[in-house]
């Protein structure tokens, strides 16, 4: 049974066509790594079945919640999933800590202790909790991320969404983050990842969806991305990647 | 002209200065509260995407800063027992100053809350918060802190300002320094040192509001 | 009703004593604005009283200014007509502010400005006039006429000093009708009349300058 499940999602801006009804799913437990060039769609899918988006065919069913074309999405849809984003967008007024819990005490309605306790597991895992009374400007960019991810993390959703939440960081502060993503698919949680780093997404997915043109053109396992991509398109984007690994970032 | 300036006519009544001094110091804080909360509420009314009450909020902001002070305060005191509702001048001052200072600072917490990006609501949605709850929570007060300087410099324009009340006899300073110099003769003198207390109070309120910017806002960035 | 309308003629003739209080504040004022801005960027000397008297006209309520111009001065001797006092202080209040948005729209004028004038030889003065003023007019326009719009409601605290402008024969012709809800809302219109284009102006200029940059 799929814990997501996407089906003839289409959706345009205007007139430009950006999901071209396109299906997928993904299993409880399983780690998914979206890749391909800028405008392929990637990141129009993941806020779909974040619930960002507003879609004009199709639907998405998540965890115990659905969206059908023109929805929006609730607050009983954002209880499944975590978002992290690409420009970390914590909370500048809340401290570290306070982003974390915010949620937790204002929408899940836990008691004090319990958000804390909640909040401080998400910040070990990342391995932040000492920057607890901290204001996110004064962390680094690698930092504000893995806030962020505690943040989405301390929520439980049943899957967590990321947006090329390396894109934004300067390189040398781009491993931090992708470790602590390592660890959490160790663990066990369910991801759905958008990319533009192939080394990344072949080291931590166990499937890897390349997109193009507003639709899912290839699917390999990771063990399979360099020897045995099947289609032009794919050769291509790997080629390009590898002759120019920076060429495509921001 | 003979002119000889004799301040120690004043000082028997200072004790009723402070006191009208106090009274619109109440008066400005209570306004600027009240007018705080209306602002919010009509800044939040036109950037949402519900017509009719996003055209009332604008209106309401057009014809109160397209309008003076004083015919404000003339309407709603004179006019509204009209329709059976009798005010005392204090109310009608405290309503008169709410409204005049909801007005301005709509349209300066507009710009404030249109100068934070989208993905802070994106952010707070993503998290389950209900719009209510990511314009109170996220929202606002990244506002309020981005409009700082217009807010507080809006509150001195309102404290200030809020010397037309002598008008129609409210209690204000103003009001106060126009008794006394009727009981002493000394206009002149009243009204200097009335003036020298308008520019210590809105001197102090400065200080108190750089020192709540340093408690409140400053760590955030 | 009837009252009110007898009166209609009367209300609309006293918008032409609000219009000439601020008409002629209007011009006195910017006189002493320009003075204002231009002692600041002058001398050092002169920059402090110009900041002490802007600081005192910007920090203390125009009312107790008119009440000390027109009153005041009366007991020191000075008995000046409630015309000439509505003017006068209107005029005070105006320099206060305007020389203010002057200054500082002169200072937001590059410095390289002035560097330029005169690497092509101009004199102080004459850089101001022809090179840096121009510039600083064009940036401080839609603050003044933000100004504006604040001076033309400002002239209604004339009535408080007995001067029959629109204010004061909106207060008579209410009084007379027993409809003051009927006849400020009348006032208050026509205020709004002259006001609402000056405000349309000054947004149309602020968002013309922010677009062209």
């Amino acid at each position: 049974m799929a814990l997501v499940s996407v089906r003839n999602l289409s959706k345009q801006y205007g007139q430009l066509p950006v999901l071209d009804g396109m299906s997928t799913e993904i299993a409880a437990g399983e780690v998914v790594a979206i890749v391909g060039r800028s405008g392929s769609g990637k990141s129009t899918l993941l806020r779909c079945v974040g619930g960002l988006e507003v879609f004009q065919a199709g639907e998405v069913m998540c965890g115990d919640a659905a969206l059908t074309a023109g929805q929006v999405a609730g607050k009983d849809y954002f209880r499944n999933v975590g978002i992290v984003f690409q420009q970390f967008n914590l909370f500048p007024h809340l401290t570290v800590f306070s982003n974390v819990t915010i949620a937790l005490r204002q929408v899940q309605k836990l008691k004090k202790p319990v958000a804390a306790e909640r909040a401080t597991q998400a910040l070990r895992t990342v391995g932040l909790l000492e920057k607890s009374d901290v204001y996110p400007a004064r962390l680094s960019g690698g930092q504000q991320q893995r806030v962020a991810i505690a943040r989405a993390l301390a929520l439980k959703p049943k899957i967590m969404l990321l947006d090329e939440v390396t894109s934004a960081l300067d390189p040398e502060l781009v491993e931090e983050v992708t470790n602590v993503l390592r660890g959490l698919a160790e663990q066990g949680n369910t991801m759905l990842i958008v990319t533009h780093d192939i080394q990344f997404a072949a080291s931590v997915a166990d499937r890897i969806v390349f997109m193009h043109a507003g639709r899912i053109h290839e699917e390999v396992k990771p063990t399979d991305l360099l020897s045995r991509p099947q289609t032009e398109e794919l050769v291509r984007f790997l080629g390009r990647k590898r002759m120019n690994p920076k060429e495509d970032r921001v | 002209m003979n002119v000889s300036l004799q301040f120690f006519h004043v000082w028997p009544f200072l004790g009723d200065l402070a006191e009208g001094a106090w009274l619109t110091i109440l008066l400005t804080v209570n306004a600027a509260g009240a007018g705080l909360v209306i602002a919010a509420l009509g800044a939040f009314a036109i950037l949402s995407n519900v017509t009719p009450t996003a055209w009332i909020a604008r209106s309401y902001v057009e014809a109160v800063r397209n309008t003076p002070f004083l015919v404000q305060l003339f309407f709603i005191y004179f006019s509204l027992p009209q329709i059976g509702l009798r005010l005392s001048a204090n109310e009608a001052a405290v309503i008169t100053m709410v409204i005049n200072f909801s007005g301005y600072t709509i349209e300066i917490l507009r710009g404030g809350i249109q100068a934070i990006p989208i993905p802070q609501w994106e952010a707070g949605r993503s998290i389950g918060f209900s719009p209510g709850q990511i314009f109170l929570r996220i929202i606002l007060p990244q506002a309020i802190r981005n409009t700082y300087s217009s807010l507080t410099s809006q509150f001195c324009l309102l404290l200030l300002g809020s010397s037309v009340v002598s008008a129609i006899s409210a209690n204000d300073l103003t009001a106060m320094a126009n008794y006394i110099q009727s009981l002493n003769f000394r206009s002149f003198e009243v009204y200097i040192v009335t003036a020298g207390i308008y520019l210590v109070i809105v001197a102090v309120f400065k200080v108190v509001f750089a020192l709540i910017w340093r408690l409140f806002f400053a760590r955030w960035a | 009703m009837e009252t009110v309308i007898a009166y209609l003629p009367a209300i609309f003739a006293s918008t032409g004593i609000t219009l000439m209080l601020f008409i002629t504040a209007a011009l006195i004022g910017a006189t002493g604005g320009l003075a204002i801005a231009v002692a600041h960027t002058a001398h050092p000397l002169l920059r402090i009283p110009a900041r002490l008297i802007v600081s005192v006209i910007q920090g203390t309520p125009t009312l107790l200014q008119l009440f000390v111009v027109h009153y005041g001065l009366a007991i020191l001797g000075l008995r000046l007509p409630p015309l000439i006092s509505a003017v006068v202080a209107l005029a005070i209040f105006a320099s206060g502010f305007l020389g203010e948005i002057w200054r500082g729209a002169m200072e937001a004028v590059p410095r390289t400005q002035w560097d330029a004038s005169r690497s092509l030889g101009f004199g102080r003065l004459h850089a101001m006039v022809l090179l840096v003023g121009p510039q600083a007019l064009w940036i401080a326009l839609p603050a003044t006429v933000g100004f504006l719009v604040s001076l033309l409601k400002t002239t209604s605290l004339a009535s408080i000093i007995g001067i029959v402008d629109l204010t004061k024969t909106g207060t008579m012709v209410a009084n007379l009708s027993f409809e003051p809800m009927l006849v400020y809302g009348i006032v208050a219109a026509i205020y709004f009349a002259l006001c609402w284009p000056l405000s349309l102006l000054s947004r149309r200029l602020e968002r013309l300058q922010h677009g062209a940059r």
